[in-house]
């Protein structure tokens, strides 16, 4: 299917397969469509259809609210073209840059899923081909059987990778942890499609970094963190770590956060319980670690004050601890918006 | 004409509260010290409430795409690429008026 796209800058005219959204066969041809989320919720790749007919994946997307029928709207990553099709993305659009992680389709074999909390688990993917992704990115995963795919940043940093890691926390209701968390289901093997997501840290980055994670928001933070280690970025740099979860037995990764420390003796890691001060156990059995009480972003805001200078942070985690630290990073830090990423795909 | 839209302290201190227009578009109002400013309330990248945003006395940002906008002139800043759409405002005895066009 030949699918043209009409955005504010130029241009462009591509191949669709059978069954893949516009926006997968876009990004996959190297075009910088717009996008955040990649599975449905934000509304971000909202493009109106000029012509042609278009298949609706997943018809209760929650990124659907943007959208407004009588124009014909709809989002690229849901859109499956049946026919030829034109339509009109009302943003810049321009080719993705030389050296770029262009996404493609790949897929996962799940050789382990295992518990890290009650309930947060831990995916390990045998992935062929291998991915070249960047630091911070995320794929999205498909289950067969269950509509629309969810995002989950990459844990583990390799170039390429032919193993992922991924961290996905239990969400009833939701259809794929609900899958996950239902019974074996070591063997399978998974669509992905990725890498994805511009909140990346690569190694000319000549900036202090700040990260701060909510709950499993702390996997993409992790594959910077193992990145920029592996770098000696923090032999010129800081770096400053947060961690936020409610309580004790919500901790996970622990042992890679002491590793990376262990490592890159500068770095300032801080775990912060937001319903409970920190049990004494934990903080003898860490000792290399700050620990605080209350919400994640305003424990950083405390321990950041008059440290912003030359400072990157990268946010992750649930919706209103990342629009609360976006908030701080803002108003009190006055970083640049460009000094802040984050990806929104909760 | 002038439209009386909320009394001056509804708006949040140093914030911002979207209010409703008879005869006009809802509008989103500014506090800045003793200053309100009246933009669209919409912001104009992807319609989303700026109520939601934030500003600082000199910029208001959008959270969702961190769209820059001044404060005191709706002019686009940073990554915006597009301006605010201004509404002339009055403050008179704590109310607030913003002027709408007669269709």
């Amino acid at each position: 299917m030949k699918i043209q796209v009409t955005a504010k800058s130029h241009a462009y005219t591509f191949d669709g397969e059978p069954g893949e959204t516009i926006l997968d066969a876009g990004l996959r041809g190297a075009i910088g469509l717009p996008y955040e989320c990649g599975s449905g919720t934000c509304g971000t790749c909202r493009a109106r259809l000029v012509d042609g007919e278009v298949a609706d994946a997943w018809p209760a997307a929650p990124g659907r609210r943007l959208l407004k029928a009588e124009r014909r709207e709809l989002l690229m990553c849901q859109g499956v073209a049946l026919t030829d099709c034109a339509l009109e993305v009302p943003a810049r659009v321009e080719p993705m840059a030389e050296g770029a992680c262009v996404p493609g389709r790949l897929r996962g074999a799940l050789r382990a899923c295992t518990p890290l909390t009650h309930d947060v688990v831990q995916l390990d993917l045998d992935v062929d081909p291998p991915l070249r992704f960047e630091a911070g990115q995320f794929v999205l995963l498909g289950v067969e059987g269950i509509a629309g795919r969810r995002a989950y940043s990459m844990v583990n940093f390799d170039r390429p990778a032919s193993h992922l890691r991924l961290v996905v926390k239990r969400k009833p209701g939701g259809g794929v942890s609900e899958w996950l968390f239902g019974g074996p289901v070591a063997g399978a093997v998974l669509p992905l499609f990725g890498p994805l997501g511009s909140a990346i840290f690569t190694p000319d980055l000549a900036r202090h970094l700040l990260c701060i994670g909510g709950g499993s928001g702390i996997a993409g933070l992790m594959s910077i963190l193992a990145r920029a280690c592996a770098v000696g970025h923090f032999e010129r740099h800081r770096g400053h770590v947060f961690f936020g979860v409610r309580t004790a037995r919500d901790l996970f990764f622990l042992d890679d956060l002491a590793g990376f420390r262990a490592a890159c003796p500068s770095l300032e890691i801080t775990i912060v319980l937001s319903d409970e001060p920190c049990p004494p156990e934990v903080r003898a059995a860490w000792p290399t670690f700050a620990f605080d009480t209350g919400f994640v972003h305003e424990a950083a805001a405390r321990a950041m004050r008059g440290r912003y200078d030359g400072v990157r942070a990268f946010v992750a985690g649930p919706p209103p601890m990342v629009d609360g630290a976006i908030r701080v990073l803002l108003k009190e830090a006055r970083l640049a918006p460009a000094d802040i990423r984050y990806d929104k795909f909760s | 004409m002038w439209t009386r839209v909320c009394k001056a302290d509804e708006v949040p201190a140093n914030g911002l509260k979207q209010v409703a227009v008879p005869g006009g578009e809802p509008v989103v109002i500014a506090n800045a010290g003793e200053e309100y400013f009246a933009y669209q309330a919409y912001c104009p990248h992807e319609d989303v409430p700026l109520a939601d945003g934030i500003h600082d006395g000199t910029t208001l940002t959008c959270l969702e795409h961190m769209w820059q906008f001044d404060l005191r002139t709706g002019a686009a800043k940073a990554d915006a690429e597009a301006p605010l759409c201004a509404h002339r405002l009055k403050h008179e005895h704590g109310e607030l008026f913003v002027w709408v066009e007669k269709a």
